[in-house]
């Protein structure tokens, strides 16, 4: 083995990386934010009694689940100046997370209402409750808390999966790795540093998503 | 617009299907060989015997699962050069899908084999079977049927994931769709086709996933 | 055949059992009542090695029982344990589950398992069900097929974990039955129960355990119409 590995590549030029997580946090949470609000209107569409809602939201979660996100990218990115709107690559990225985003978010939304619904509502009603009182804490609550694991799964899977806006120069992690290999050429140790960063990330959230979760455990617990 | 259609012929189409062979066969390989490893992983993580394995195995499970598969690609590819080895493209393209593919396989195994009722072990050790007994007569019936929806939805993350052989420029689907959109300019209409032709090959897979699912969970 | 000497075992920290001590002998019965939480459940699944101890002795047939060792494996030949959720394999027939040990630990050639399933199964009154898988079984024939799995092994000791409490009440006496045919027969039981109609008619022996330890035992008489220790009275007044 003849290479000879430049470690204080990546080392010194941490500043670089460091912005590019968080670029990389930014977008990965703000596709997470907006996601939400599209998966819980999906969610609510694909549950409605209106089959043409339940298509819509269907087809819209079953293409995104089955292609991959870099194809919807490049669609985003090539697409959206063919119908006049032109954005900086950074926005194109979050536009594709987000819809990525929205799509699975629909699916683990979906399965914490309907892992809930059932009986409990008729059991709220008979007691006299009212039925924006039923939503607060009968479905809410207990749905919320099924559903935060997935949902931290969700922001972690779109957190490493956003190294791929990399391919359309989107400014995040991944990209700055690029800009320092095409500079320096060491591939290797520079890519290696940007994953164990990856890597710290994600069990960072993974610990955080947990220690949250019990507090919010709790909570509900004691608001009820 | 007519220059668009004058500029993409069949022969395109064909460059479109070569590259979707070539994922499928990506997939092949990543998922024989992945399984196999995930096997191993899956057992590891269950050991009775000899616990101390558990720990090796939940490492690499958390690193695998912990990265991106962008960066497993990347480092992989130009790890191998590093190390001297020329290996075919092919299979230094395989080489971190299988790893991928051990990790998150080696979970459904260990699920798979955590479903098999405490009970029925018990039952097979009172009647003096041996760890190896247990693991081929009693946990593979129940542990196989209940590993095989995720699998089948696992396939369509591995399908997904081969499209990031693009960004070494290794050619399949994506990087195809890429090269002909250059060359046609018809960059709409080939993303449309390749985004199909993945539809095609996933979405089967989805749907065969949770129909298995649904019958697992009537005949329990 | 069966000795117990000073055994102790804990549960983290809740002591579970506090030094139990009794012997059994070939061809006998014994029947063993208590609370739940009394250890009844836990001393019989530390004699077949389920459950380790950490004080005392168990003896069958002269052998230390070691959980977790590797010699337990041949122990567990000699002692058939009947659970409470029978616990039969789902993917295989009713033929198949007695069958399985015998060609894998007895390694015996699948004809004379075979052989010896079918008697096995007659012998529980289940002749017409051996093609049939657990699900289509009502819980009674589960349990008699499990039975039949523990005896096929020939064992020398069998060992009854509360196996009808998990049943619908018309079908405890059929299960009761073939337990009575076995015990007639020779073998030697222990069996943990809640059914005092059975401890009375087919047991030699009732021991009566309370937290932990074996607070009185006797004749199935002595325990029944003369209870002296004063848990064993509340006991038995709560039950009839």
């Amino acid at each position: 083995m003849t290479y000879k590995f430049h470690w204080e590549v990546p080392l010194q030029n941490l500043p670089a990386f460091f912005w590019g997580a968080l670029a990389t946090l930014e977008i990965s949470a703000l596709a997470v934010f907006i996601g939400l609000f599209i998966a819980i209107a999906c969610a609510l569409a694909r549950l409605s009694k209106y089959p043409a809602l339940r298509r819509a939201a269907t087809a819209y979660v079953e293409v995104i689940r089955n292609t991959p996100l870099l194809v919807q990218l490049f669609y985003v990115y090539f697409g959206l100046p063919t119908i006049g709107i032109n954005l900086s690559a950074f926005s194109v990225a979050i536009f594709a997370l987000t819809l990525n985003c929205g799509a699975y978010c629909t699916e683990i939304i979906r399965a914490g209402i309907q892992s809930i619904h059932r009986g409990q509502t008729e059991a709220g009603l008979s007691l006299g409750m009212t039925r924006w009182q039923v939503f607060r804490y009968v479905i809410l609550m207990p749905t919320l808390r099924v559903v935060w694991p997935p949902l931290a799964s969700q922001f972690i899977a779109t957190l490493l999966g956003s190294s791929v806006v990399s391919q359309i120069s989107a400014e995040e992690l991944t990209y700055a790795g690029s800009l320092l290999e095409s500079r320096t050429y060491r591939t290797f140790e520079i890519f290696f540093a940007i994953t164990i960063i990856y890597f710290v990330m994600s069990q960072v959230f993974s610990l955080l998503s947990y220690l949250t979760g019990r507090r919010v455990f709790r909570q509900a617990w004691g608001q009820l | 617009m007519p220059e668009i259609f004058i500029a993409f012929s069949y022969k395109d189409i064909l460059f479109l299907l070569q590259g979707a062979l070539v994922t499928i066969a990506l997939c092949a390989m990543a998922a024989s060989s992945g399984l196999i490893l995930a096997l191993a992983i899956g057992l590891m993580r269950t050991a009775q015997r000899f616990r101390f394995l558990r720990w090796p195995a939940g490492v690499y499970v958390e690193i695998f699962r912990g990265t991106p598969l962008l960066m497993q690609i990347f480092i992989a590819y130009f790890g191998l050069s590093i190390l001297g080895l020329n290996l075919p493209r092919f299979v230094a393209m395989s080489i971190p899908l299988i790893l991928y593919t051990g990790a998150y396989m080696g979970e459904i195994v260990r699920a798979g084999i955590e479903a098999v009722p405490r009970g029925q072990r018990e039952a097979g050790l009172s009647l003096g079977m041996t760890y190896g007994h247990l693991l081929r007569y009693i946990v593979t019936p129940t542990a196989v049927r209940v590993m095989i929806p995720p699998s089948v939805g696992f396939l369509v993350q591995l399908v997904k994931g081969t499209s990031l052989a693009y960004v070494v420029g290794y050619v399949e689907l994506t990087r195809a769709g890429y090269i002909v959109s250059q060359s046609t300019y018809a960059t709409m209409l080939v993303f449309t086709l390749v985004g199909a032709i993945y539809f095609g090959i996933c979405y089967p897979l989805s749907l065969a996933s949770q129909r298995l699912e649904l019958r697992l969970r009537r005949h329990a | 055949m069966l000795k117990l000497e000073n055994v102790h075992k804990w549960f983290g920290s809740l002591h579970v059992l506090k030094g139990v001590s009794f012997e059994v002998s070939r061809g006998e019965v014994v029947v063993i009542i208590g609370r739940s939480g009394s250890g009844k459940s836990t001393i019989l699944r530390c004699i077949n090695g389920l459950e380790p101890i950490q004080q005392g002795r168990i003896e069958v047939d002269g052998d230390l029982v070691e959980a977790h060792s590797r010699q337990v494996r041949h122990i567990r030949e000699k002692v058939g344990f009947v659970f409470q959720s029978f616990n039969l394999f789902p993917y295989y027939t009713a033929l198949e589950n007695v069958s399985l040990a015998l060609r894998i630990v007895k390694k015996k050639p699948a004809a004379e398992a075979q052989k010896i399933a079918e008697e096995m199964l007659a012998r529980v009154g289940l002749s017409d069900k051996l093609e049939a898988y657990p699900d289509r079984l009502s819980g009674g024939q589960q349990q008699r097929v499990a039975i039949a799995r523990a005896l096929a092994m020939s064992p020398e000791l069998m060992l009854f974990d509360e196996v009808t409490s998990a049943l619908d009440p018309e079908l405890v006496g059929e299960v009761l039955k073939v337990m009575q045919d076995l015990a007639e027969g020779g073998m030697t039981m222990i069996v943990v129960t809640h059914e005092m109609g059975f401890a009375r008619k087919v047991g030699d022996r009732v021991l009566f355990f309370h937290e932990g330890e074996i607070a009185e035992q006797g004749s199935p008489e002595q325990i029944f119409t003369d209870p002296r220790h004063e848990n064993l009275r509340t006991f038995i007044q709560s039950i009839l």
